[in-house]
C-alpha cells in the first residue's frame, strides 16, 4: 500500500473505531482529518453518516476516496481516549504507518472495561439509586434494584442477538417495571411504589445519543443529530411502551 | 441545604459511567462531578428558579469542568461531561406524563381537562429539562473546549 493509501486506510479505521465508540460527528472528522494529516496527506476530507464513514485524501496532485460501513451505535469511551492519545501521538512522535497499525489493532481487540455481571449489577444499584432521588422507600428501592438488575440482563441477552432496539429496549423496560409493579403490589406499597417505577426504566436513558445528537446540531451535522435524537426517541418510547404493559398487567392482578 | 440525598447522585451514575466503559481511574471524579452537580442543581432550584433553568446550570459547570479536566489528565471530554448528568434526568416528571396520558384513557370528561393540564406541565417540564441538560452539557466542550484544552497545555506563564 502507498503512503497515501495508508493514510487513507488508518483513517478510515480511526474514525470506523470513534463512530463505534460513541464519539459524535465532529470528534470523528477532526480525529480522522488530523491522523491524515499525520501521515502526510496534504489535505483531507471526511464525510459521516450515521452509518458510513468516508473519506478523500490529496497528495501531490493524485487523490484517493474510499469509505466503511461504520453505525454510531456502540459506546466505549475507553476506546475514545485512547484512540485521542494515538491521534495526538501520531502527531507529535511521528510514528510510522504500521506502528499506528499496531496499535489500532491494540486498541480494537483491547479487554472490556468491566465485567458484564459487574455493569448489570451496578445498573440495578443506579436505579435504586434513582428511586431514593425520587422519595422511595428501603422496599421499593430493593424492589428497583432487583428490577433493573433484571431488565439490564433482558437488554444484555437480546442486544447480543441482534434485536432491534425496540424489542430490546421494551422487553427490558417491561421485565424492570413489572418486577417493581408486580412487587409493590403483593406488598400492598400502594402509592409508595411511584418514586420506585419512575426509577425503574431510567437504566435504558439513551443518554449517549441525545448528548451526540444535540452536539451535532450544535456543530451544523443537521443530518446526523437528527438520526442519533430519532433513535432516542424511539429507545423513549420503547420504554414508555414496555412500562405502560407492565403496569397495566399489574393493574388487572389479583 | 440538604445535602444527603445528593450522595445517591453519586451511586446513580456509577451504573452509567460503567456502561459507557469509562477508564477505572476516573471513576472517583465522575461520581464527584455528579454529586457536585446535583448539589448545585439543588441550590439553584432552593434559589427559586425553575427546574430546567436549575439543571442547566449544573449541567454547564459539568460542560465546563469535563472541558478543563480532561485535557488535563489526557482522556476523551466525553468521559467527564456524559455520565455526570444522567442523574439529573426529570424521571418523576416523564412518570408523571406517561401516567397522565395512560389516565386520559379511561377518566370521564370531567376529569380529563384537568388530567392533560397535568400532563402538559410535566411534559414540559420534562422536556425542557432535557433539552437544558443536553445543551447545557455540551455547549460549553464545543464552544470553550479546545481554548481551555489549549491554555490547560500551553501552561500559565504562556497563556497570558
Amino acid at each position: 500500500m502507498t503512503g497515501l493509501g495508508d493514510a487513507l486506510d488508518l483513517s478510515l479505521e480511526v474514525g470506523e473505531l470513534v463512530q463505534l465508540s460513541g464519539g459524535h460527528t465532529s470528534l470523528t472528522v477532526d480525529h480522522m482529518e488530523r491522523m491524515a494529516s499525520a501521515l502526510g496527506a496534504q489535505e483531507s476530507h471526511a464525510r459521516i453518516s450515521s452509518v458510513n464513514v468516508a473519506m478523500t485524501v490529496f497528495d501531490e496532485g493524485e487523490n484517493l476516496t474510499a469509505g466503511r460501513h461504520a453505525q454510531h451505535l456502540g459506546i466505549n469511551f475507553n476506546t475514545l481516549t485512547l484512540l485521542k492519545r494515538l491521534v495526538a501521538d501520531t502527531e507529535e512522535h511521528r510514528l510510522s504507518a504500521s506502528q499506528v497499525r499496531s496499535r489500532l489493532t491494540l486498541i480494537r481487540n483491547s479487554a472490556k472495561v468491566y465485567p458484564t455481571w459487574s455493569v448489570m449489577l451496578a445498573l440495578g444499584g443506579s436505579s435504586a439509586a434513582f428511586a431514593a432521588l425520587f422519595g422511595a422507600q428501603a422496599a421499593a428501592m430493593a424492589l428497583v434494584l432487583l428490577g433493573g438488575w433484571a431488565g439490564a440482563w433482558v437488554r444484555h441477552g437480546l442486544v447480543a442477538r441482534r434485536l432491534k432496539p425496540f424489542v430490546a429496549v421494551t422487553s427490558a423496560a417491561f421485565t424492570s417495571a413489572f418486577i417493581v409493579a408486580a412487587g409493590g403490589h403483593w406488598l400492598g406499597l400502594g402509592d409508595e411504589v411511584n418514586p420506585a417505577l419512575a426509577a425503574s426504566t431510567l437504566f435504558l436513558v439513551p443518554g449517549v445519543p441525545m448528548l451526540n445528537g444535540t452536539a451535532d446540531l450544535l456543530t451544523a451535522h443537521y443530518l446526523n443529530g437528527v438520526v442519533r435524537l430519532a433513535m432516542s426517541a424511539v429507545i423513549i418510547g420503547s420504554a414508555a411502551v414496555g412500562l405502560t404493559v407492565a403496569v397495566s398487567l399489574v393493574d388487572v392482578l389479583p | 441545604m440538604t445535602w444527603a440525598p445528593s450522595l445517591w447522585a453519586g451511586l446513580a451514575v456509577l451504573g452509567f459511567a460503567m456502561v459507557f466503559s469509562v477508564p477505572r481511574r476516573t471513576l472517583p471524579g465522575i461520581v464527584a462531578l455528579a454529586i457536585a452537580a446535583h448539589l448545585v442543581r439543588t441550590a439553584v432550584l432552593e434559589l427559586g428558579a425553575p427546574l430546567p433553568t436549575a439543571s442547566f446550570v449544573a449541567a454547564v459547570l459539568v460542560g465546563l469542568t469535563a472541558a478543563l479536566i480532561a485535557p488535563r489528565t489526557n482522556q476523551a471530554t466525553p468521559i467527564y461531561a456524559f455520565a455526570p448528568v444522567i442523574p439529573l434526568i426529570p424521571g418523576t416528571y416523564m412518570f408523571e406524563a406517561l401516567t397522565g396520558i395512560l389516565a386520559l384513557t379511561s377518566s370521564n370528561e370531567a376529569d380529563s381537562a384537568a388530567i392533560v393540564d397535568t400532563v402538559m406541565v410535566d411534559g414540559s417540564i420534562a422536556t425542557l429539562t432535557i433539552v437544558a441538560l443536553a445543551v447545557g452539557t455540551i455547549s460549553p466542550t464545543l464552544i470553550v473546549g479546545r481554548h481551555l484544552a489549549r491554555l490547560v497545555r500551553a501552561g500559565p506563564s504562556e497563556a497570558q
